[in-house]
């Protein structure tokens, strides 16, 4: 990472409200991050909570008659959500990328897989037919898909769920994009496969300048893989750090709460977990003040009121919790 | 001491085999078998949890279901407190059946979402018990209290639930009929660590207060070390390894078995990841099972011997192995 240059992509006051039935919700309610080159964010949190909504917004795949997105996000200088949704396409796919948790969902089921790819390479590389299905094999063979000429002439039902998301992963990167934003990557995998998974993208983010957000509520997969982690409950930032402090010194209830219920190898079978109360508010009725009070173990009176403002503390690090000072 | 209570073995699984025929063309011939289970032997003691791990589609769910019954084994015996359920007819089996349960991953496609809570909760009792409607109301109260669910909630259905809450009403349901076994098919696995966690604390005060063994089939090797006493490690329909948690996690010895311990991310950014055993390719079709030790493509450890099938046999107290590294004595 390289926190001397500017940000790549600076998301600020994000809002994402969806119009249902009963109403207007905001998935997403008011967010700030920023992605800088080359490194990996973590986004944390449990179900829910807006991570899946926020990468939508900031790709812009969410549908405009149901669901808007207001706030700014900045990427080279320019605001995505004041983009024309051609433009937008364009960038979609060669400059930012999104590698989803169902490959199925997101691979077409009537094309190859190798034209599938090659396609995205003709529209945003320009190459010509023959070309394209090159770097397509060229592709597949760098996810590390054994017998890639093959394969690539096959339907994506024809492959194993770990292959798919090789093959998901080969098309996200196909044009070089400086930013990935990957949603539960691994998390229909069986560990075993995971593991390959993990370590096929420790190595393609390997000597590239390529920048990847990682969503996940598997605090394992985090410790591994980012550099930064930001964690989000009910549609709001509630903590961010590096991943060691993170870890190590957390400083949110949320944030403590969800490493405590962690089983962890080597236990005496004895010890209870420490679980988190409670679930996730519903977006059409949240609680007064902090929208965790009502799980909280630390919970005090003003928490119930007024919702905590966000503390920024130590150089890089900032909570929204009233117990959070900035010393 | 009461039944309940007497030690040994509430269930004794021996030799099980579950084949899926293949059919293929116009008549529907069987070509073929797929082999999901394929001769596995454990026993599960009275207020015990026997862990199962595995990749999927290594045949875990398959042995659940022959331990209900919910499929007829191909060959082998599931002995259940002295009865033999492998070879019982479907009247016998209808009563005894009450006395074993499961927990599903996906409690959303197992509850009936037409059904109300207090329906869904009831109907294994009113199976099996001749109960009045206010006793059956009472009944499901007092289970749906005993879980963590409001009993105001009973008239709700499931979709009003969120995924832990409809995980209580399906433990709430298997509770119903009193059983001394619980078959948890991955039944924390879709849930957030902070729900997971909530579910597995009352699943282990359950077991403490009714004495209930289970069969926990988890691909989540954390969370299968943290709830179970002894654990099975399958792969393609075999057991290959069996320990104590304990002794599993300190002393793994299959080579299957130290590559899915070493492939679980540690929730520690500062922890050494050098340990990682990255397995190569995936897990074999059972259709057409690798001959020998059918790890032996994936085995770093594979050696000539390999090509032949290795015996599962005990090298310690309590702690098997399948694998030629081990020889038998
Ligand atoms: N299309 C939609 N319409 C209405 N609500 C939605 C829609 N998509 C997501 N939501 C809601 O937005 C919230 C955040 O969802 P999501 O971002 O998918 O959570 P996460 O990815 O953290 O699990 C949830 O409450 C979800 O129900
Ligand atoms: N009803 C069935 N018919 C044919 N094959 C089946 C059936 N049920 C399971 N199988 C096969 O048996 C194997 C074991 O499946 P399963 O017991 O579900 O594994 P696990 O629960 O470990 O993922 C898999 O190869 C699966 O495809
Ligand atoms: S602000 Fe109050 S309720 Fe919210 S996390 Fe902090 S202590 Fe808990
Ligand atoms: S028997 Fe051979 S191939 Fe099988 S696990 Fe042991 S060493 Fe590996
Ligand atoms: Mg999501
Ligand atoms: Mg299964």
């Amino acid at each position: 990472m390289n926190r001397s240059e500017p940000p790549l992509l600076s998301v600020r006051n994000m809002i994402t409200s969806f119009h249902t039935h009963d109403g207007i919700v905001n998935a997403v309610n008011g967010i700030d991050f920023d992605i800088f080159p080359g490194e990996t964010l973590g986004l944390v949190g449990e179900s829910g909570c807006g991570k899946s909504v926020t990468a939508m917004s900031v790709l812009r795949l969410l549908n405009p008659s149901s669901a808007t997105t207001l706030g700014e996000v900045i990427f080279k200088g320019e605001n995505l959500l004041d983009m024309t949704p051609e433009k937008m396409r364009l960038i979609r796919g060669s400059e930012i990328s999104m590698i989803f948790q169902e490959p199925m969902t997101s691979l077409n089921p009537i094309l190859t897989v190798g034209e599938q790819i090659a396609e995205s390479l003709r529209l945003h590389e320009k190459l010509d037919q023959e070309k394209a299905w090159e770097k397509a094999v060229q592709m597949l063979k760098l996810v590390q898909i054994p017998s890639p000429e093959i394969r690539a002439g096959q339907y994506p039902h024809k492959l194993s769920g770990g292959m798919r998301q090789r093959a998901m992963i080969a098309m996200a990167l196909c044009c070089s994009p400086c930013l990935v934003f990957a949603d539960e990557p691994t998390t229909a995998l069986d560990v075993t496969i995971q593991a390959q998974i993990i370590r096929l993208l420790d190595h393609l983010k390997k000597g590239s300048n390529m920048s990847v957000v990682l969503i996940t509520h598997d605090l394992g997969v985090i410790a591994r893989m980012a550099a930064r982690v930001v964690v989000m409950y009910a549609g709001k930032v509630v903590e961010e750090a590096p991943v060691v402090p993170l870890f190590h010194d957390p400083r949110h209830p949320y944030t403590r709460g969800l490493l405590n219920s962690i089983p962890v190898l080597k236990n005496d079978g004895q010890t209870r977990l420490t679980e988190i109360p409670g679930i996730v508010p519903n977006l059409l009725h949240m609680p007064e003040g902090c929208s965790f009070h009502p799980r909280c173990s630390r919970v005090m009176d003003i928490c119930t009121k007024k919702s905590p403002p966000m503390v920024h503390f130590m150089e890089n690090r900032r909570a929204a919790c009233w117990l959070v000072s900035d010393e | 001491m009461n039944e309940k209570t007497a030690p040994g073995p509430v269930l004794e699984v021996t030799n099980l085999k579950k084949y899926f025929p293949v059919k293929k063309g116009f008549f529907q011939r069987t070509v073929n078998h797929v082999k999901a289970v394929d001769g596995v032997s454990f026993y599960l003691n009275a207020g015990e949890t026997l862990g199962l791990v595995g990749e999927s589609g290594c045949g875990k769910t398959t042995v659940g279901r022959c331990v209900l019954r919910l499929t007829n084994p191909t060959a082998g015996d599931i002995v259940f407190k002295g009865k033999n359920l492998a070879h019982m007819d479907t009247e016998t089996l209808r009563q005894v059946r009450t006395s074993l349960q499961i927990i599903f991953q996906d409690p959303f496609s197992s509850l009936n979402p037409r059904m109300n809570v207090a329906t869904i909760i009831a109907e294994p009792i009113k199976n099996f018990q001749r109960l009045s409607n206010k006793a059956c109301r009472g009944k499901v109260a007092e289970l749906m209290d005993r879980v963590g669910l409001r009993p105001s909630q009973m008239y709700r259905y499931p979709h009003e639930f969120s995924g832990g809450q409809r995980q209580r009403i399906g433990i709430a349901r298997a509770l119903a009929s009193n059983p001394d076994v619980i078959v948890c098919d991955e039944a924390v696995s879709a849930l957030d660590v902070s729900i997971q966690a909530q579910i597995v604390n009352l699943l282990k005060d359950l077991q403490t207060e009714l004495n209930l063994a289970y069969l926990f089939i988890a691909h989540d090797l954390s969370v299968v070390e943290y709830i179970s006493r002894r654990i099975a490690v399958m792969y393609l329909g075999h057991i290959v390894e069996l320990a104590s948690s304990r002794e599993l996690n300190d002393n793994p010895l299959h080579p299957y078995t130290k590559a899915l311990l070493s492939a679980v991310p540690i929730p520690d950014p500062l922890a050494d990841q050098d340990q990682e055993i990255i397995l190569t390719g995936d897990v074999p079709s059972p259709l057409d099972p690798p001959e020998g030790c059918t790890f032996h493509p994936r085995c770093p450890m594979a050696m000539e011997k390999c090509r032949t099938i290795p015996a599962y046999h005990e090298i310690s107290p309590g702690h098997w192995v399948a694998c030629h590294i081990y020889p038998t004595s």
